[in-house]
């Protein structure tokens, strides 16, 4: 199967596999992010905090998130759901990209994550049989083999993330799925039971699952990120009325159900009831959630539980810790802005390239 | 036929609102460029209310046939009435299914009315349960909306109404009565989520109104292009569940070795191609309400010629597609229509968010349209 998912060279500057590095000096922080460029071409794009764009990687369809190993300078990135490609590459373009594939009776997500020492990592899947969430694991060490999988303890596993303490793996069960055969229409919209589930990475047991009450149980949670005092903060998107769309933002715990912020504070309606993708700042304080459909990035303060900012940005998308209390956020429109404790932001912009949901720092 | 019946629909229930169906413009004949509040209110009005009032119509007498088949034991004539029925009130709901804001998406209706994809069957499970339960209180009036989404809809009647082995109305024993009263009160729950749909897009507190005064002091929309934004995600959707519903499944099911039957909406009631076309009938008059071909740009006159061509070309196709899948499945006819209805849908949707859209100033963000 993995050899019918053949690169398809864009139509850009490339190559053979990939394009080939700017010249200047080694840039202090290197961004990836997948990206569409024009004719429906897709691709990774590895840059520099200062634009340069390093390297360009094509892959055959639409990809979501990368996957950034902690250890080695390594990425995945894997076809947004319902997917049937991960593509792993080197960050500094040493080594031949390496694509690798689900189970037939599988299909990923859009995202994965590496073990703590980058030598497994955990993909999000879905079950076609069962419908059930599973997260396939693959061998990282050389040949991507698939080694196993255990339950997500829910149906449509989203973002997934290693905590702190590398033995557990939250996981957000988005509450929906999707097939193969019919693509992106979601499958049990009216059925939905999304949750964080805990899971123990050497065992794949389950710790601890927190749902949401039943009034709120359209909202699909989706994407995350732990503080440094064992939080897992969320952003999630609204499947039902926009008018009923309630706070989009919370936080829950191992042993702490799930809490939303104050929906008066963060009303979901503002953010048009859909959040793109999360990030914490470096200091651990500050919760960043972009808000694509409303043009927008707020800042949450997880001490506090407050809006603390908003920054009004076309089409945001990605979202990485830049400096202290700051972030960088690319968006569908090429843009990729740069925040500066207490200065002005850079602001990069990349030609016929629209940036995917998600952006990861090396 | 299937194009007639829609537009007479249509046009009868909007009392004189026509869909209008524009002759093919041409480069040098484009129409009006409308403005944001203007493609919104034509939207509404010429396609989006009368549609729904077209739904609306059509389960009434969805529920009005479905109790006489009830009512006359099963007799040829009244399942024929009740069949012909449900084939209208799918054909009303594939016409608007795409519209995916507004009343639609309060109080799960979109997935009571139809709940699909059903990978796993999970109505027939469940249907087949509660009737072999016979739990009276399930189909009191207006008891069944606080039952599984999976079983309140089109989804759940066609199982009964298709039948062949246990015709609907026609036996007299517990369960075979029991089956057709819980047959009437899907259709009386249609008919109660329609009409609540049709009536929650009009009066002094419509969606229409909340639409239409986009402000500050609106909640939902800040202003024109907001509500602009969603009539055209909803064209993009539209397209997107023709191709991810119909025709991806179906040259999925038949690439596989050996080849396999793939699992379409309305396969029981033989409906794939009446809904697709309806689908496709829908999106093409609500295509013309916005007005957006207008927004062609100079430089690309071809897709004024394309445009056109393309949307007749998928109808007329969809058109075709049961009698190939039930005589010819897997021929190259029946191939060569699935792909060259792909290939028209993805190039209508491609011209209509990145060149349209763009050139009326709609802001259709890659990730704002299409994220995760």
């Amino acid at each position: 199967m993995t050899g019918a998912l053949a690169l398809l060279a864009l139509p850009r500057a490339f190559g053979c596999s990939e394009a080939s590095a700017a010249a200047g000096a080694s840039p202090a922080h290197v961004y990836v992010s997948a990206a569409r460029f024009p004719k429906n071409a897709y691709g990774v794009v590895i840059f520099a905090e200062d634009g340069r764009v390093l390297r360009e990687i094509p892959i055959r369809e639409r990809g979501h998130d990368v996957a950034v190993d902690p250890v080695f300078r390594r990425g995945v990135v894997f076809a947004r759901r319902p997917g049937a490609f991960a593509l792993a590459f080197d960050i500094d373009g040493a080594r031949e990209p390496s694509l690798f594939a689900p189970p037939p009776n599988r299909h990923f997500y859009g995202h994965g994550i590496f073990a703590r020492d980058g030598r497994l990592i955990y993909a999000t899947e879905h079950d076609a049989e069962t419908g059930e969430g599973v997260i396939g694991v693959y061998d990282a060490t050389g040949n991507w083999r698939r080694t196993g999988e255990f339950p997500s303890y829910g149906v449509g596993p989203h973002e997934a993330i290693v905590l702190a303490d590398g033995k557990t793996l939250a996981v957000a069960n988005g509450g929906f799925s999707n097939d193969l055969a019919t693509g992106r229409e979601s499958i049990g919209i009216g059925v939905m039971e999304p949750n964080i589930a805990f899971i123990d990475l050497a065992t794949g047991s389950l710790k601890a699952r927190h749902g949401l009450s039943g009034d709120l149980n359209m909202l699909s949670l989706r994407h995350l990120v732990e503080t440094p005092r064992g939080d897992v903060w969320f952003g999630g998107q609204w499947q039902g009325a926009m008018e009923e769309a309630p706070s989009l933002i919370g936080c829950v715990g191992l042993d702490k159900s799930v809490r939303l912020l104050d929906a008066a504070d963060a009303p979901g309606v503002a953010l048009r009831g859909y959040i793109g993708a999360v990030a914490l700042s470096a200091d651990g304080r500050y919760l960043a959630a972009t808000a694509p459909r409303a043009d927008r990035v707020i800042y949450a303060d997880t001490e506090t539980g407050k809006i603390v900012r908003e920054i009004a940005i076309d089409d945001s998308s990605g979202i990485v810790p830049a400096g202290r209390a700051e972030f960088a956020m690319s968006t569908g429109k090429g843009v990729v802005r740069i925040g500066h404790d207490g200065g002005e932001p850079d602001l990069r912009t990349f030609s016929s390239t629209e940036f995917d949901n998600h952006l990861r720092r090396v | 036929m299937t194009s007639h019946w829609l537009r007479n629909t249509v046009a009868l229930v909007a009392s004189g609102l026509l869909v209008a169906v524009s002759a093919a413009p041409t480069a040098h004949a484009l129409p009006v460029r409308k403005s944001h509040a203007a493609l919104v209110v034509d939207s509404i009005d010429k396609f989006i209310i009368p549609h729904n009032e077209a739904f609306k119509a059509a389960t009434a007498r969805l529920a009005g046939a479905m109790a006489a088949v009830c009512s006359a034991g099963g007799d040829a004539p009244s399942r024929a009435a009740a069949t012909a029925a449900f084939a209208d009130t799918a054909r009303a709901w594939g016409s608007l299914d795409f519209i995916r804001f507004g009343p639609v998406t309060r109080a799960h209706r979109l997935e009571r009315v139809l709940f699909w994809p059903d990978p796993r069957a999970t109505a027939q499970r469940q249907l087949g349960a509660l009737i072999a339960a016979r739990k009276q209180d399930v189909i009191a009036p207006g008891a069944l909306a606080s039952q599984s989404v999976a079983v309140q809809g089109l989804t759940a009647l066609e199982i009964l109404l298709y039948d062949d082995k246990a015709p609907l109305g026609t036996g007299t024993d517990e369960t075979a009565v029991y089956r057709c009263a819980f047959a009437r009160a899907i259709a009386d729950n249609l008919a109660t989520i329609a009409r609540e749909i049709a009536d929650e897009w009009t009066g002094a507190d419509g969606f229409r109104l909340k639409m239409v005064a986009a402000g500050s002091d609106n909640p939902l929309y800040k202003d024109a292009s907001e509500t602009a934004r969603d009539v055209v995600k909803g064209l993009a959707t539209g397209l997107e569940l023709c191709r991810d519903r119909f025709l991806m499944p179906e040259l999925t099911a038949l690439a596989a070795d050996p080849p396999k039957r793939a699992r379409l909406p309305f396969d029981r009631a033989e409906l794939m191609g009446a809904y697709l076309s309806a689908s496709l009938i829908g999106l093409h008059d609500l295509f013309d309400a916005t007005g957006l071909v207008a927004f062609v740009p100079a430089d690309k006159p071809w897709m004024a010629e394309f445009l056109p061509r393309a949307w007749k070309s998928l109808i007329a196709d969809s058109a075709t597609l049961d009698g190939l899948r039930t005589s010819q499945r897997g021929s190259e006819a029946h191939l060569h229509a699935l792909r060259k209805m792909r290939f028209d849908i993805g190039g209508i949707r491609s011209i209509v968010v990145r060149e349209l859209a763009t050139n009326a100033e709609i802001d259709m963000g890659f990730n704002e349209l299409d994220g995760d």
